[in-house]
């Protein structure tokens, strides 16, 4: 249930990560990335914010600074208007110096507002500019032609008209007045004096009507004059046509007069008011539009700084909060799991249990941490198994070498008693056979000593008794006998007592120090002891070299490695024997080989192939048939002998036998200071 | 030898009377080296016109175009600056007494007898009504007394050559479609539902009778003589367009068409005094304008050939070869195209298409896509011209474009008008 239960967390918490990323530097860098990029992004929105107020300030300032160029380009308009008009209806040089001037200065203003320097964030509004320079060039050239036309006019009034006045007046008066010629002298004269009047209220009030009275008086005028030809026939024709000259010249400079006044005041009135109302409202809506857009920049100014204020305000408290979200989500989502991993760890270096280490499932650093504790914790186990595995098998590979031990011992035991029992059997034998043979002496001895006892050594009887058992062949046997008997069993007893001997020798607990030891006789022992395994199929040779020094050993384990290589032997030799064939050999030799002593235990049997001689002192390792050996022999010699410091070597071939050979230092290094490893050699 | 008007009047009608004037004989020598100076409107000084014009003529032609009240300023100014004066038949009054041009013989007209009789009766034909004020045959003929009026004589102050009448705009994505002579009326220029997006035209002796004509038809005042308003009519006129001006009637008064059609094109108005190629070029800028008419009769104008007063000689000659060129027909046909008429309709037939000579002159549907001058699709097919035909449309004029005696106190009040 508690895996289960680990595994659902698990499982659930992959899905929990996998939304925000795999790894807990992925998931830490991206809270924390999360949290710098909100805290950059209220620096940068700052920054941005405070460039986009300065440039808004620019761009206002240059708005209202527009705006100001145009209200004064609407005042400069205001002072031309009246200049203007002070021009029209006063004809004054000094306002008509004052709207060129005015003029000169409209121009500058619309350089000013064409070439201000309003930035990038608004446009100049140039083809209203230009349309306004367009309508201040018209007014220029509609201007100078109302100038030419008043000055023309007043010219006209003051000059040509009075001057044809005066000299209409001046002939009227050098004209010879006659009765008749005086009515028409009058008439003339009124009709001119009527139409300077009318020309004078033209002047002052311009009127149409007052043109055509004009001409119609000035026609009146010339009918008078021409009719002086007839009433005032004493006046020359000269005078006549001089009269009706001025009256043309003076009907000439009043139309002249008239196309002025008309002129220049269409000029004023109609085009240049034209020009200037159009110029006014451009620039009043260039203006309007500035001013607009200043107020609207002042509003988004207003509303951008409140956004930025909130924008700021809002990344700053989303910034606490996945601060502590991010602190949080680590606390909630790495440092449990981290945490658990590192007590776990702890347990199990302390040795406790554990089954499953927390965090495993998860994909980022800490299931690779998990994964990897479980991994060793995994292997810790395997490892005490293993520990606990070659502890048993230690114990076991005791109990083998006990068993293997016990097995020799009882094999040793069955041939030792077979060893023991035959001579057993022989002295039971001959002590049965000396106890029935000594019943004829003894019915020899008891007819002596009852025929001593009568003292009748006479007696017939009893010596006829005696006399037929002792020549009895039994009797006879018996005397020859008893003593072979004796003998024999005697001979049987004493082998009895040297196999015990022997297996004394073998078996003395209290030899497991090393002692020094006749290695001879270690050899011979352990070839008595082993008869009964080789005897059957083989003829043992000892080849001892009698000047063997004595080695400081432990005897008894050094006498089982030669038990084991002698019965071994047999073995191989009882492998290949069949039965009837002869007698396999197995020689065992001893020798001094180079200041060490050397073993070799040398027999017929069927050898070992190449392969396997590698493998042959490895624990368990066997070739034999299953239950016919526990495989322990030859790494149990290999272990006494390594424990002696000496070598083992094997030498075999397939079919024809194989050579055992140990090698045992006469001196050995103490065990603290040796670290040679001793060699396996093989051949 | 300088003459003046008066002299040249008097020796012409002496010439004529015996036919020894040495101008009157049709032998013409015209040196290449010619250049003619014609000064005009922007209606008539059109690069296509003179190319061709040098091309039939064969001597070099110069235009100098300004706006009505420049041209006119500098017309009745310097007569010496030009050859052929082109402008409004109003401007004849102006001209002749500021002794700025002088007669035309009839007689150098070669297609005199094909001009139609709007010109020289004052209507297209008997029963007609006669539109108010200087009907272009009023200041045709100059008499011996140097007077204009409508009393045929051999000499003319002006060669009636591009005429028209004119009404007013109005762009119908913002004022619904009116009817014809029905429901459209210059009153809509004064309509409150139009407020703010009003335009007149900076003319006084035009722009008057579209103000007058609005007034009337709404009923705020009534004229004795809608030709020729007196100063108190004057002064009511302008009472009552200084009140509506104050109040942000008007948005704009223009000085010039391509202004009128900037007014409409940005939607500073919605309605106003408009000319007939504004309106096409409007339309042709996909802006839906109008051009109404108006059931009080629409304002009529006449476009003058006038001779300079001080040119004479070759170039005269080259100046009555231009004027004749003018009635020949191919500048008529340009000219319809743009949607104005010439005095020689059946001369100009000859160079429209058919359908094109239904369209623009017999108010008929247009059977196809018409091109205008400039070869751009001026009309779509199935578009009838409002206000119908020539006929139609000329016999409805209920005033003509005239210099009123109170012309001058106009002006005053006309500057009261501007800059209130």
């Amino acid at each position: 249930m508690t895996q289960h239960s680990s595994e659902m967390g698990s499982m659930g918490h992959v899905e929990r990560t996998s939304l925000i990323g795999k790894s807990v530097a992925n998931k830490i860098a991206f809270g924390f990335g999360v949290v710098l990029l909100l805290h950059l992004s209220i620096i940068v929105l700052q920054h941005y914010g405070l460039k986009q107020a300065d440039a808004g300030n620019r761009t206002q300032v240059a708005l209202l600074n527009q705006v100001e160029a145009f209200s004064e380009i609407d005042r400069v308009v205001g002072e031309l208007e009246r200049n203007l008009l002070l021009f029209t209806f006063g004809g004054y040089r000094g306002p008509e110096q004052r709207v060129v001037s005015l003029q000169n200065q409209l121009e500058e203003l619309l350089l000013r507002v064409d070439t201000m320097d309003i930035g990038t964030a608004i446009e100049i509004d140039r083809p209203s500019i230009q349309l306004m320079r367009e309508h201040l060039g018209q007014h220029r050239d509609i201007f100078a032609s109302a100038v030419t036309d008043r000055e023309k006019r007043y010219q006209l009034i003051e000059g040509e008209l009075t001057r044809l006045a005066f000299k209409f007046d001046t002939l009227t008066q050098q004209l010879v007045a006659t009765e008749l010629s005086q009515w028409d002298s009058l008439s003339a004269e009124l009709a001119f004096r009527h139409a300077q009047l009318k020309a004078m209220q033209f002047v002052h009030d311009p009127d149409s009507s007052y043109v055509r009275l004009v001409k119609s008086s000035l026609g009146s005028s010339r009918d008078s004059i021409r009719h002086l030809s007839i009433s005032a026939p004493d006046t020359s024709e000269k005078d006549v046509q001089a009269l009706l000259d001025v009256v043309d010249q003076y009907d000439r400079a009043f139309m002249q007069m008239v196309q002025a006044t008309r002129n220049y005041l269409h000029m004023v009135n109609v085009v240049l008011a034209g020009e200037t109302e159009e110029f006014l409202y451009l620039a009043s809506n260039a203006r309007d539009t500035y001013s607009r857009r200043a107020e609207t920049l002042a509003q988004s100014m207003q509303r951008d700084s409140q956004v930025f204020r909130h924008a700021c305000n809002l990344f700053s408290v989303l910034t606490v909060v996945l601060g502590l979200i991010a602190t949080w989500l680590i606390r909630r989502d790495v440092v449990p799991p981290l945490k658990a991993i590192t007590e776990t760890l702890d347990g199990l270096s302390k040795g406790k249990t554990c089954e499953l280490i927390p965090g495993l499932g998860r994909s980022d650093e800490l299931g690779k941490l998990a994964s990897a504790a479980q991994f060793f914790k995994n292997k810790a186990a395997e490892t005490e198994r293993l520990l606990a595995e070659v502890t048993r098998m230690k114990e076991l590979e005791r109990q083998h070498s006990h068993d293997q031990k016990m097995e020799s011992l009882g094999q040793l035991a069955a041939g030792i008693a077979h060893e023991i029992n035959t001579p057993m059997q022989c002295v039971a034998s001959n002590v049965e056979y000396i106890e029935e043979s000594f019943g004829v002496v003894l019915q020899a001895i008891n007819a002596l000593r009852r025929s001593f006892s009568q003292n009748d050594l006479q007696n017939l009887e009893s010596l006829e008794e005696l006399k037929s058992l002792v020549g009895t062949r039994r009797f006879q046997s018996a005397s020859i006998d008893i003593p072979d008997a004796v003998k024999d069993a005697s001979g049987a007893v004493l082998k009895v007592i040297e196999i015990v001997r022997a297996m004394k020798m073998m078996s003395h607990p209290g030899r497991v120090k090393s002692t020094p030891t006749d290695m001879n006789q270690l050899v011979q022992d352990a070839a008595v002891i082993s008869r009964s395994r080789w005897k059957y199929v083989a003829e043992m040779k000892l080849e001892l070299e009698p000047s063997i020094p004595l080695l400081d050993c432990m005897g008894a384990e050094l006498s089982q490695v030669i038990l084991n290589l002698i019965v071994n032997a047999a073995d191989a030799i009882s492998e290949k024997r069949h039965e009837g064939e002869p007698l396999g050999a197995i020689t065992v030799r001893t020798a001094m080989s180079e200041g060490n002593f050397e073993l070799k235990v040398i027999d017929t049997g069927a050898g070992i192939p190449k392969e396997l001689e590698q493998k042959i002192f490895e624990p368990f390792f066997t070739t034999k048939d299953v239950g016919a050996g526990t495989g322990q022999g030859l790494a149990i010699c290999y272990e006494v002998v390594k424990r002696h410091q000496g070598t083992m070597q094997v030498e075999s071939k397939l079919g024809d036998g194989t050579t055992f050979t140990v090698t045992l230092p006469t001196e050995r290094v103490p065990a603290a200071v040796f670290c040679a490893e001793p060699g396996l050699l093989t051949s | 030898m300088k003459l003046s008007r008066r002299q040249f009047v008097g020796q012409a009608a002496v010439a004529l009377t015996t036919g020894s004037v040495a101008v009157a004989a049709p032998a013409i020598h015209i040196p290449k080296q010619v250049k003619l100076r014609v000064m005009g409107t922007d209606v008539t000084m059109q690069e296509d016109i003179r190319r061709q014009a040098e091309k039939d003529l064969g001597f070099e032609i110069q235009f100098e175009g300004h706006g009505s009240a420049g041209v006119l300023q500098k017309a009745s100014t310097r007569p010496d600056s030009f050859d052929v004066y082109e402008q409004w038949s109003n401007s004849i009054k102006v001209l002749w007494q500021a002794d700025a041009i002088q007669p035309i013989e009839k007689s150098r007209i070669t297609r005199w007898n094909e001009i139609n009789p709007l010109c020289k009766v004052g209507r297209l034909g008997p029963g007609m009504k006669i539109g108010a004020g200087d009907a272009p045959h009023k200041l045709l003929n100059v008499q011996e007394s140097g007077e204009l009026n409508e009393n045929p004589t051999d000499l003319i102050s002006f060669l009636p050559y591009v005429h028209n009448v004119d009404s007013f705009g109005y762009n119908t994505n913002v004022i619904p479609e009116g009817i014809p002579y029905e429901t459209e009326s210059w009153g809509w220029l004064l309509d409150e539902q139009h407020h703010g997006k009003v335009g007149l035209i900076n003319e006084p002796a035009i722009g008057i009778f579209d103000a007058a004509l609005a007034a009337q038809a709404r009923g705020l005042i009534e004229f004795a003589d809608i030709g020729n308003l007196t100063r108190s009519e004057v002064n009511s006129l302008f009472e009552i367009l200084i009140d509506f001006k104050r109040r942000g009637h008007f948005n704009g008064i223009w000085n010039t068409v391509p202004q009128s059609v900037e007014y409409m094109r940005s939607g500073r108005v919605s309605i106003e005094s408009m000319f007939s190629p504004a309106v096409s070029t409007l339309n042709g800028l996909g802006i839906p304008v109008n051009y109404a008419a108006p059931r009080e009769g629409y304002r009529g104008w006449h476009g003058v050939l006038c001779l300079s007063s001080k040119t004479s000689g070759y170039m005269r000659d080259a100046a009555y070869e231009y004027m004749n060129w003018w009635l020949e027909g191919w500048a008529g046909a340009y000219m319809a195209r743009q949607g104005y008429y010439t005095s020689v309709p059946e001369r100009v037939s000859q160079y429209l298409e058919p359908d094109e000579w239904e369209f623009w002159y017999q108010g008929k549907p247009a059977l196809r896509d018409l091109s205008g001058a400039d070869g751009r699709t001026a009309v779509k097919a199935g578009i009838t011209r409002r206000g119908g035909s020539y006929t139609e449309r000329l016999g409805n004029v209920a005033v003509w474009n005239t210099v009123m005696d109170s012309y001058e106190y106009s002006l005053v009040r006309w500057y009261e008008l501007l800059t209130s």
